[in-house]
């Protein structure tokens, strides 16, 4: 097995510790779960597992930012941020296209991925993946609350942090066969984060949601359920497989929650079965994208007051410094609408930062902006961008105060640990788009 | 080796969670202080075991993860000295530790050296192997880099740009490394595990701006300097600028070609720890220790006083007490005496005697009234409830020459505090009556 060293990539500055195994044609990539570290994977049990897939594939895995031997960070991560981790490590490997493997809530990140960058996963396997960690309306699943989450988990694990003890819960036969594997997940644990960051990264995956992300996967997805795991509910798994397009279910056996525990060799077998089947063919004109509708306030009246000169010249500017910032934060200015602007994102976070930026600097013109966000399935047609979430964008653009910035509660969700702040504005119906729409004004970036 | 203990964490005094660790059990305890380089979770794996192996056989051995590195809670900006002083002291706590024998090596030795003179009811005694005082020359301290951009382009760039891959260690150790094939292996893990590049880079930036130069002579432990004349990587003037500054500090020289302590020649090092540690006299701990003094004082009281009135002045003396009584207390320090029209104090951390001067002198603005104060960190000697010795002339010195409203410090201050984001303004090289030589001082510009 041709084992690389631990090499580092750079990502907003950061350090990202990665790593690859093996030379096949096929490029693997292994986003571990919120903890774990490059640096315990070639050592068993994790070693074997790794060495299988480095047989036939070149495996690629590396440590988040804030975890492992990355550059650490002190406040909350997005998961937009871990998504140019994924990026960053694999432009640095020279990977263009690759299978995405997670688990658990690694499928978080991997799933938001996979939507947003279609061109970059041919497939995707999910081990126990989970959408939320909490039950809602129609979410199944997970825990009763955030606070009995709080009390009766993160307080649990926080605890025995470090130790190695929750592995006789997640990993129960591997604890009781191989006498070095508490001793094992104990470093694990240790190695991938202090318990100060421990603690704010638990509980930032409780305020996690993608459930509106699923159904924008275009990616041929395996979803990976093992029944007998106690520690992991079939539910999650099930919703998953319902509601991403095309996902095939598979319930293999075995009693860890983790890869490579109990029923490894099913697992492996089953994802080298799925990533024989043709690639996804990327349909690279659609990818989850945030789109930012803005809206010049009370324009017509605006014009008449400015006269026709003063108006065109006003407009001039407008467009000028919109079509910088929207560059600047990494956005495409799509197209001006007369009196606004319709651009997309990679991220939702860039977009609500944009968007009140713009506010702010279009404000020294003498005029105001109504903005809408939403992150949804956007569709490229030319130079021109098209679907749903475009119509969707303008709608909840054009339900804004003056000054407002509006959005989606997808948007909400996806920024978790931005520190981006929203106020509730209720529940709206959209014209032309089915159901009920809750939106919220962005209160501070 | 005897039991090693799981790792485990305190809280320091901010929260921190800190990993320590013991190793052995006995009657005296050592207490390792690992260098910016290097964590807990590799000290029990070959070939760093052999040594600690030495310790266990007959002491208990403590260690931990520096805030920032290894396993313990990472830091948004490299600590100081005074942070990491805290964690010291809340590790040995937790151990249950009274009184330690404290090993240190290389850049290690700063903290040990400083929490040594701070707390010396702690600390038994003092190892310290290829210490060093500074990183970038001075006058007296030749031996150096020549500036830091010369440090950070012909040493810190090309050590990170390695960084993890474990070639590093041939340089520190150039012996293991060829007779020791997992060294490599084991160095690249010690260097991955310890830090990350970024955060290595940032606290590489900070220990090149220390200086510990002057709490040498404050050391009251007995003291070992070790140093291994052939190690390459290790200038020895370092070793004997510690073993000529810090009061009758013995200096070994061992055999060996490794610059670090488990390296080629540890047998020598063990043997030599062991007989200076069941050897040396303990020195009867007396009352003295290192402090930060601060000297206040009320600019022109004695016009303020006619000004005001005897009972307006005797009211707003008892608030201007109080305020200081109680601001020294929230900054940790201790309100030694009331001089009439100030005050003078102690502190364990300087940059909390930094903070607390300028907060005060905020505070007491509010009563119509501006402070002068001086600061200096030295060996400061309890008499009762009073306190003496020279840092304490040298404070109320200083605290004289302030022009009003100034917070004044020494550069003994200003060296300890890198790292805390206080600035300071040069007001250059004042003699202080009565004290030998030129004093540098410093006005702190903001904190």
């Amino acid at each position: 097995m041709a084992d690389s060293p631990v090499r580092y990539a750079i990502a907003d500055g950061l350090h990202l510790a990665y790593r690859t195994w093996g030379a096949g044609d096929q490029d693997i990539c292994l986003i571990l779960p919120g903890f774990g570290t490059i640096e315990l994977l070639d050592e068993p049990p994790a070693g074997p597992a790794i060495d299988r897939f480095a047989r036939h594939s070149r495996l690629i895995s590396f440590d988040r930012r804030g975890t492992g031997l990355s550059d650490p960070i002190t406040g909350d991560v997005t998961l937009e941020e871990q998504m140019e981790d994924v990026i960053a490590v694999l432009d640095a490997c020279g990977c263009e296209r690759v299978v995405i493997w997670a688990e658990s809530e690694g499928a978080m990140l991997a799933t938001v991925f996979a939507a947003t960058h279609p061109e970059r996963v041919s497939h995707l396997v999910l081990l126990h993946p989970m959408a939320r960690m909490t039950v809602a309306e129609d979410y199944p699943a997970g825990w009763a609350d955030e606070e009995t989450r709080n009390r009766e988990f993160v307080e649990a694990v926080l605890a025995q942090w470090g130790s190695g003890q929750t592995a006789l819960l997640v990993s129960p036969v591997l604890a009781s066969r191989d006498p070095g594997f508490i001793e094992w997940w104990g470093r694990w644990e240790r190695m991938s984060m202090a318990p100060g960051p421990a603690r704010r990264r638990i509980e930032w995956l409780g305020r996690l949601d993608i459930r509106p992300i699923l159904p924008r996967v275009q990616t041929p997805a395996l979803i990976v359920d093992r029944p007998d795991a106690l520690t992991a509910s079939s539910e999650h798994a099930r919703y998953f497989a319902e509601h991403v397009p095309g996902a095939e279910l598979r319930e293999l056996p075995g009693r860890d929650a983790i890869s490579f525990g109990d029923g490894f060799d099913e697992f492996a077998g089953a994802i080298e079965e799925f990533t024989r089947g043709g690639a996804g063919v990327a349909d690279h004109q659609r990818a989850l994208a945030t789109v930012m509708f803005t809206d010049i306030v009370g324009s017509t009246e605006l014009a008449a007051e400015r006269g026709d000169r003063d108006w065109r010249e006003l407009l001039e500017r407008h467009d000028r410094i919109t079509r910088d910032l929207v560059g600047a934060y990494g956005g495409v200015a799509v197209k001006s609408t007369g009196d606004g602007f319709l651009a997309t994102f990679d991220g939702p976070a860039r977009a609500v930062r944009c968007a009140t930026d713009l506010g702010e600097r279009v404000g020294d013109l003498g005029i105001r902006l109504r903005a809408g966000l939403h992150t949804g399935e956007v569709e490229v047609i030319g130079a021109d961008v098209g679907g749903m979430a475009v119509h969707i964008g303008a709608r909840i653009g054009a339900l804004g105060d003056p000054g407002e910035v509006l959005a989606s509660s997808t948007v909400k969700d996806l920024v978790v640990g931005s520190g981006i702040e929203f106020a509730e504005r209720g529940s709206h119906s959209l014209k032309g788009v089915p159901g009920e729409w809750k939106l919220f004004a962005v209160d501070s970036v | 080796m005897k039991a090693a203990s799981p790792v485990r964490y305190v809280r320091s005094e901010d929260g921190r969670h800190i990993a320590y660790r013991t190793m052995g059990a006995g009657d005296q305890d050592y207490l390792i202080v690992l260098p910016s380089l290097g964590t807990i979770e590799m000290l029990t794996v070959p070939p760093a075991k052999r040594l600690m192996r030495g310790y266990t056989e007959h002491s208990r051995l403590i260690s931990f993860d520096r805030r920032g590195a290894g396993l313990s809670d990472p830091v948004a900006v490299p600590a100081t000295l005074e942070e990491q002083m805290a964690d010291v002291i809340a590790v040995l706590d937790a151990c249950g530790s009274d009184r330690v024998v404290i090993e240190a090596q290389a850049e290690a030795a700063m903290l040990a050296v400083v929490f040594a003179a701070t707390h010396p009811e702690r600390v038994s005694h003092l190892i310290l192997m290829h210490p060093m005082a500074r990183m970038v020359t001075a006058p007296g301290y030749d031996w150096g880099w020549p500036d830091e951009e010369t440090r950070d382009r012909d040493f810190v760039q090309p050590m990170l740009a390695r960084w993890g891959t474990g070639e590093n260690g041939m340089t520190a150790s150039p012996v293991l490394a060829g007779t020791d094939s997992g060294f490599m292996e084991w160095w690249g893990r010690w260097e991955r595990l310890s830090s990350s590049p970024g955060t290595m880079k940032e606290r590489m930036k900070l220990v090149a701006k220390m200086d510990v130069r002057e709490i040498l002579p404050r050391v009251q432990a007995p003291s070992l300097i070790l140093d291994r004349p052939q190690a390459r990587a290790m200038d020895s003037r370092h070793a004997r600028y510690f073993a000529e500054h810090i009061p009758d500090a013995d200096l070994v020289e061992l055999p060996g070609r490794d610059a670090i302590s488990f390296g080629d020649g540890f047998e020598a090092y063990l043997e030599a720890i062991e007989r200076f540690v069941t050897g040396a006299v303990v020195a009867r701990r007396d009352q003295r220790a290192l402090a930060t003094v601060m000297f206040t004082d009320i600019v022109g009281s004695t016009e303020l006083a006619a000004e005001r009135g005897d009972r307006d002045w005797r009211d707003l003396l008892e608030r201007h007490d109080r305020i200081t009584r109680d601001l020294v207390g929230a900054y940790g320090g201790v309100a030694v005496k009331s001089t009439g029209d100030g005050f003078l104090a102690t502190f364990d951390g300087p940059a909390r005697a930094v903070r607390c001067a300028t907060e005060l002198g905020e505070r007491v603005g509010t009563l119509g009234i501006q402070l002068r104060a001086g600061l200096h960190t030295g060996e400061v000697e309890v008499i009762g409830a009073d306190v003496g010795g020279m840092a304490v002339h040298i404070g109320a010195r200083i605290g004289a020459l302030g022009d009003p409203g100034e917070v004044l410090a020494s550069s003994t201050v200003k060296d300890l505090v890198v790292g805390s984001g206080i600035e300071f303004a040069d007001r250059g090289s004042h003699s202080l009556k009565g004290v030998p030589g030129e004093w540098d001082l410093f006005a702190v510009d903001s904190v």
